[in-house]
C-alpha cells in the first residue's frame, strides 16, 4: 500500500488515487497555524476499480485554535473500499467542525465505506460539530460510519490515579491511549515515530 | 438417496469442485473429510443449491430426480437440510415465530402456536435447551455452540430425509457435543452426510462410508477403519 | 361563498375560515400574521423538491361532506390489495379509498371520548376545545412551535382546521392509548390539522394518530402541526403511523417541550405520501429530561421519505435517543436529517442516534445527514449509521430451510425494523408485518 502524507493547510485538495493508498493527515501545529477560522476540504475520489483507500487522521487542537474541515469521499466506480479514521483531541476553547461524506454512485456496485471520527474533549469550552453524511444511490455496498464526542471516561481516570499518578498525568496517558490506536495503523515507521513525537505529552507542559 | 455424478462446480470462475462422484443410499452416515480448503463445504452447498456455487458439468440427484437445476428453498422442501458451518445471525427475527413458519412450510398439517410449542417441547429437552431461547432472535449473539444446537433444532423441525452437516462438530465443548451426538442418534430412519475435520462427532455414530477429499476432488473412499489411517498419518 | 370548494390562498380566504369558526379574535389575529408570514417566506432550499406544490391550486377549507369522492373503480389495484391482505371490513374501505366522503365515525369516536372522560382527560376536536377552554389553550397554543418556524408551520397556523386538543390532569396515568383515529375518524383527518397535548405533572398517556392502511387523499399538501408540552415528571408517547395513498406531500411541524425529569417518545411509521418532510423534536429544557425517536420509513416507488428527529438538550443531565430504521425500494429515496445540539449549560448529558438503513435494489437511494453539536465537553454524544442491503448469505440460509426468496425477504426486513414494531400497539405490528410481506411478493426478480 502506498502512503502519502497530507498537510492540512487552506487549500482545497483533490486527490485521485491510481493504486491503493494510505493518506495520513498530518496537522502544522507551529505558530498557532490555525488560530483563525480554517476551511479545509479535501476530496478523495475513487474512479478506478479494484482501489482500497485508508485516510488516517490524528488531530489536537488546543490554545483555542478553531478547525473547520470537510473530508469526501466519492465512490464512482465499481469494486472499490475506502476507510476514514479521525481522532481528535480537543482542548477548551478549541473546537473542531467536521464534515465526513461518503458518496456512493449507482455505478459503483460492492463498494465497502466506512467513516470514524471520535474527539475527546477535554475541559471547559471544547467543542465539536460533527456532520458524518452518507448518500448511497446503488445497494450493492456496505456503508457505515460512527461519530462520538465526549470527555474523557472518569471511571478509567479514576482507576489511574488509584495507581498514584496524578490527574494530569492519567489524562495524559490516558489521551495517548487514545490517539495510539489510529497511530498504530500507520504502515511506515518513520512517519509513525514522528507523530508519536509530535503528539508526545509527556514530553509537554501539562495542559490541564 | 443422493448421486452426485461427475460433478464440477464453479465460483467465481474459480473451478473448486472436480468431478466429484458420491452415492449415499437411504439410512447410510457417511463421513466427508479433508483440510481446510479442500471444498468439503462447497460441495455441502453446492448440494443446498447455494447460488455462488455453478455448476460447469455433472449432475445432482436426489430421491431419483435430478434436482440440479431446483431451487434452494424446493430442495429444502424435498427434504434436505444443511447444518451451516458459519450459521447466519439475522436479527430481529423471533425464533419461535421463525420455526412455526418453516414447520408450516413444509407439513401438511399446519399448526398452531400452542399446538406447535407442545410439538416442539421434546426437542428442546432432547437438546437441552430451555423454551426462554424463544424469545431470542436467530442467532443473534449465540455462541458457536448455541448456534449448532439451533442448527439441530431446526433440523429436528422440519423432519428431512437428508442431513448435511457441515462441520457440527467444530466450536462445541464436551457436553454440547455429547448432546448432539446422541441427539443424532436418536434420529431414526434419516440418511446423513458428516462433514469434518476431526473425527470428535464420529464417537457417537457409526458410519458406513469415509471419504476423503482434498483440492476439490474425493482422493479416497473406505469404511470406518480409513479413520485410524488418518488419525494416524494425516490426510494423505 | 362558505362551505364551496374554493381553491387558492387569500387574506380573505384566512379570515372567513375564522369567521365560519366564530373564532376570538386573539385567533383571528394570530392567523392573519402567520398568513402574511407565509406569504413572505421562501420554500426551503433543501430536502425534497417541492417545486411542484402549486399553493394557489389547493383547497384550504372544506367541509367533510363537500370533499372530493371517487368511484370504486378508479381505486388502484394495488390499495384494493392492501385491503385484503390487512383484512379490512368493506365499509371502511369505501370509506380509506375516498369512495365514500363520511364513516360513521360518531359513535365510535364519542364513546372513546367517554371513556378519556372518565378519567379525568380532556379530549376534543381542536376547534371544540378552543371554544371550551380557551384560556388553556390561548397559554399553549403557538409557543412552542411559533408560526414563523419555518413556511409550513406559518401555512397550518393561518389555515388550520382539525386535529386534537389533549389535556391530562396531574398525577392521572390514562390506561388505554388514546386514538385519535384507527380508520374511523372522518371529522379531524384533513391537510392542516392542529393538535396540542399537555401532559401535566406526574401524567402518562399514550396518544395514537393514522392508521396503517392506505388512506386515500385528494389533497396535495398535508401541512400538520403537533405541539406536545411534558411537565414535570410526566411521560408523554404520541405514535403516528402514516400511510397516505395519492399525490402527497406530507410536511410536518412537530415538537415537545420537556420539563423536569419528563419524558417525550415518538413513534413515527413513515409509509404513504409522495414526499415527506417530518422531523419530530424534543426540547429538553428541564434536568433530567429525556427525549426518545423511534422512526420507520419505507420508500418505495416514486417516494421520497425524508424523517428526522431533533433533540436539543438545554438542561444538564439530560439524555436522548433516536433509532432510526428506512427501507427504501424500487426507486423509492429514504433520506435521515437529525440533530442534536448539547448546549454549553448541559452538562452530564448523553445522546445515542442509530441510523440503519436497507435498500433492496439497485434503483434506490439511502442518505443520512445528521448533525452533531456538542458544546458542552462533560457531555457525550455517539451516533452510528449503516446503510447496506439484504445479504445474499441470509436470503440462501432462510431459503434453505424451505422459504421462497420473497418469505426470506419479508422475514429479514421484518426482524430489520423489529426495533421499532416492538414498541407499537399489537394491531399495528400486525398489519406493518403484512403490508411489508406484500411489498417483498412484488419486489423479487
Amino acid at each position: 500500500m502506498k502512503i502519502e502524507t497530507i498537510n492540512i493547510n487552506n487549500n482545497i485538495n483533490t486527490y485521485k488515487a491510481t493504486e491503493d493508498t494510505q493518506y495520513i493527515l498530518q496537522m502544522d501545529t507551529s505558530n498557532n497555524k490555525y488560530k483563525s477560522i480554517n476551511e479545509i476540504s479535501l476530496d478523495f475520489i475513487l474512479e478506478k476499480e479494484d482501489l482500497n483507500l485508508q485516510i488516517i487522521g490524528p488531530m489536537i487542537i488546543r490554545e483555542e485554535q478553531n478547525i473547520k474541515i470537510s473530508i469526501q469521499v466519492k465512490h464512482m466506480v465499481p469494486n472499490t473500499s475506502c476507510e476514514v479514521l479521525i481522532k481528535s483531541v480537543i482542548f477548551p476553547n478549541s473546537s473542531l467542525d467536521f464534515l465526513g461524506r461518503i458518496y456512493i454512485d449507482n455505478d459503483s456496485r460492492n463498494t465497502t465505506a466506512s467513516l470514524k471520527d471520535n474527539s475527546l474533549l477535554i475541559g471547559e469550552g471544547a467543542r465539536k460539530f460533527s456532520r458524518p453524511v452518507l448518500e448511497i444511490h446503488n445497494n450493492d455496498v456496505k456503508a457505515f460510519h460512527g461519530s462520538a464526542s465526549g470527555n474523557i471516561d472518569p471511571l478509567s481516570l479514576y482507576y489511574l490515579q488509584s495507581r498514584g499518578l496524578n490527574k494530569s498525568q492519567s489524562e495524559n496517558i490516558l489521551i495517548e491511549g487514545f490517539l495510539d490506536d489510529l497511530i498504530n495503523r500507520i504502515n511506515d515507521r518513520g512517519i509513525r515515530d514522528k507523530l508519536i513525537k509530535e503528539l508526545k505529552f509527556k514530553e509537554k507542559e501539562p495542559i490541564i | 438417496m443422493l448421486k452426485v455424478k461427475e460433478l464440477s462446480i464453479e465460483i467465481e470462475n474459480n473451478r473448486i469442485l472436480n468431478n466429484i462422484n458420491l452415492e449415499i443410499r437411504s439410512g447410510e452416515i457417511h463421513v466427508l473429510m479433508g483440510k481446510n480448503g479442500s471444498g468439503k463445504s462447497t460441495l455441502a452447498q453446492t448440494i443446498m443449491g447455494n447460488p455462488m456455487c455453478k455448476i460447469s458439468s455433472g449432475e445432482i440427484y436426489f430421491k431419483g430426480k435430478n434436482i440440479s437445476d431446483l431451487n434452494t428453498e424446493n430442495r429444502a422442501k424435498q427434504g434436505i437440510f444443511l447444518s451451516f458451518q458459519n450459521p447466519i445471525e439475522i436479527p430481529g427475527v423471533n425464533i419461535f415465530g421463525y420455526l412455526r413458519t418453516i414447520y408450516n412450510q413444509t407439513h401438511e398439517n399446519k399448526l398452531s402456536p400452542v399446538k406447535f410449542r407442545e410439538h416442539t417441547k421434546k426437542y428442546l429437552e432432547m437438546l437441552d435447551l430451555k423454551d426462554d431461547i424463544y424469545n431470542r432472535f436467530l442467532n443473534e449473539g449465540f455462541s458457536g455452540g448455541e448456534k449448532k444446537k439451533l442448527e439441530l433444532l431446526q433440523c429436528l423441525v422440519l423432519e428431512p430425509r437428508l442431513i448435511i452437516l457441515d462441520e457440527i462438530d467444530s466450536g462445541l465443548d464436551v457436553e454440547a457435543l455429547k448432546i448432539i451426538g446422541e441427539v443424532l442418534n436418536r434420529i431414526e430412519n434419516t440418511t446423513i452426510l458428516i462433514i469434518t475435520h476431526y473425527a470428535r462427532i464420529l464417537k457417537y455414530l457409526s458410519p458406513s462410508r469415509v471419504h476423503i477429499m482434498s483440492e476439490g476432488t474425493i482422493i479416497k473412499s473406505g469404511d470406518i477403519n480409513l479413520i485410524d489411517q488418518i488419525e494416524e498419518k494425516g490426510f494423505k | 361563498m362558505p362551505g364551496e370548494a374554493r381553491r387558492g390562498l387569500s387574506r380573505q380566504v384566512v379570515e372567513e375560515i375564522s369567521s365560519l369558526k366564530n373564532e376570538p379574535k386573539w385567533m383571528r389575529d394570530y392567523r392573519l400574521k402567520s398568513f402574511a408570514y407565509f406569504t413572505e417566506k421562501e420554500i426551503p432550499d433543501w430536502g425534497p423538491d417541492l417545486s411542484k406544490v402549486d399553493f394557489n391550486d389547493i383547497c384550504y377549507y372544506l367541509k367533510p361532506l363537500d370533499k372530493e369522492k371517487r368511484d370504486w373503480n378508479e381505486v388502484p389495484e394495488k390499495i384494493k390489495k392492501t385491503f385484503e391482505v390487512l383484512g379490512i371490513p368493506q365499509a371502511e374501505r369505501d370509506y380509506l379509498a375516498g369512495v365514500k366522503a363520511q364513516y360513521d365515525s360518531e359513535v365510535a369516536y364519542s364513546s372513546l371520548q367517554k371513556e378519556a372522560e372518565e378519567e379525568g382527560v380532556i379530549f376534543l376536536s381542536m376547534d371544540q376545545a378552543l371554544k371550551k377552554y380557551p384560556s388553556l389553550v390561548q397559554e399553549h397554543f403557538g409557543k412552542l412551535i411559533p408560526f414563523s418556524d419555518n413556511k409550513f408551520s406559518a401555512l397550518n397556523s393561518a389555515v388550520w382546521s382539525g386535529g386534537s386538543f389533549v389535556y391530562i390532569p396531574k398525577g392521572v396515568k390514562v390506561k388505554r392509548p388514546l386514538q385519535a383515529y384507527f380508520r374511523l375518524n372522518a371529522r379531524n383527518m384533513g391537510q392542516f390539522e392542529r393538535t396540542l397535548i399537555i401532559a401535566d405533572e406526574n401524567s402518562f398517556a399514550h396518544y395514537i394518530e393514522g392508521c396503517t392502511a392506505p388512506v386515500y387523499s385528494a389533497d396535495s399538501l398535508h401541512a400538520a402541526v403537533v405541539e406536545v408540552y411534558v411537565k414535570k415528571n410526566a411521560r408523554l408517547r404520541y405514535t403516528t403511523i402514516q400511510n397516505w395513498s395519492g399525490d402527497v406531500y406530507n410536511l410536518v411541524t412537530k415538537r415537545a417541550g420537556v420539563e423536569k425529569n419528563g419524558v417525550m417518545e415518538w413513534v413515527d411509521g413513515n409509509l404513504g405520501s409522495r414526499v415527506t418532510m417530518k422531523y419530530p423534536s424534543c426540547y429538553l429544557i428541564g434536568n433530567g429530561a429525556r427525549g426518545e425517536m423511534l422512526s420507520l420509513s419505507y420508500a418505495g416507488e416514486n417516494q421520497n421519505q425524508d424523517a428526522g428527529a431533533k433533540m436539543v438538550h438545554l438542561a444538564p443531565n439530560t439524555s436522548s435517543i433516536i433509532v432510526s430504521k428506512s427501507v427504501s425500494q424500487k426507486g423509492g429515496v429514504s433520506s435521515y436529517r437529525g440533530l442534536v445540539e448539547v448546549s454549553p449549560i448541559a452538562n452530564n448529558s448523553k445522546s445515542h442516534v442509530e441510523c440503519d438503513a436497507l435498500i433492496l435494489d439497485s434503483k434506490s437511494f439511502s442518505n443520512t445527514y445528521p448533525v452533531m453539536r456538542n458544546n458542552n465537553n462533560t457531555s457525550y454524544i455517539e451516533h452510528e449509521a449503516s446503510v447496506s442491503k439484504v445479504s445474499d448469505e441470509k436470503i440462501f440460509y432462510l431459503m434453505s430451510r424451505g422459504l421462497s426468496k420473497s418469505e426470506a425477504m419479508g422475514l429479514i426486513v421484518s426482524g430489520f425494523i423489529e426495533p421499532i414494531i416492538k414498541d407499537l400497539p399489537m394491531e399495528y405490528a400486525v398489519e406493518l408485518n403484512n403490508l411489508i410481506n406484500m411489498e417483498m411478493e412484488g419486489s423479487v426478480g
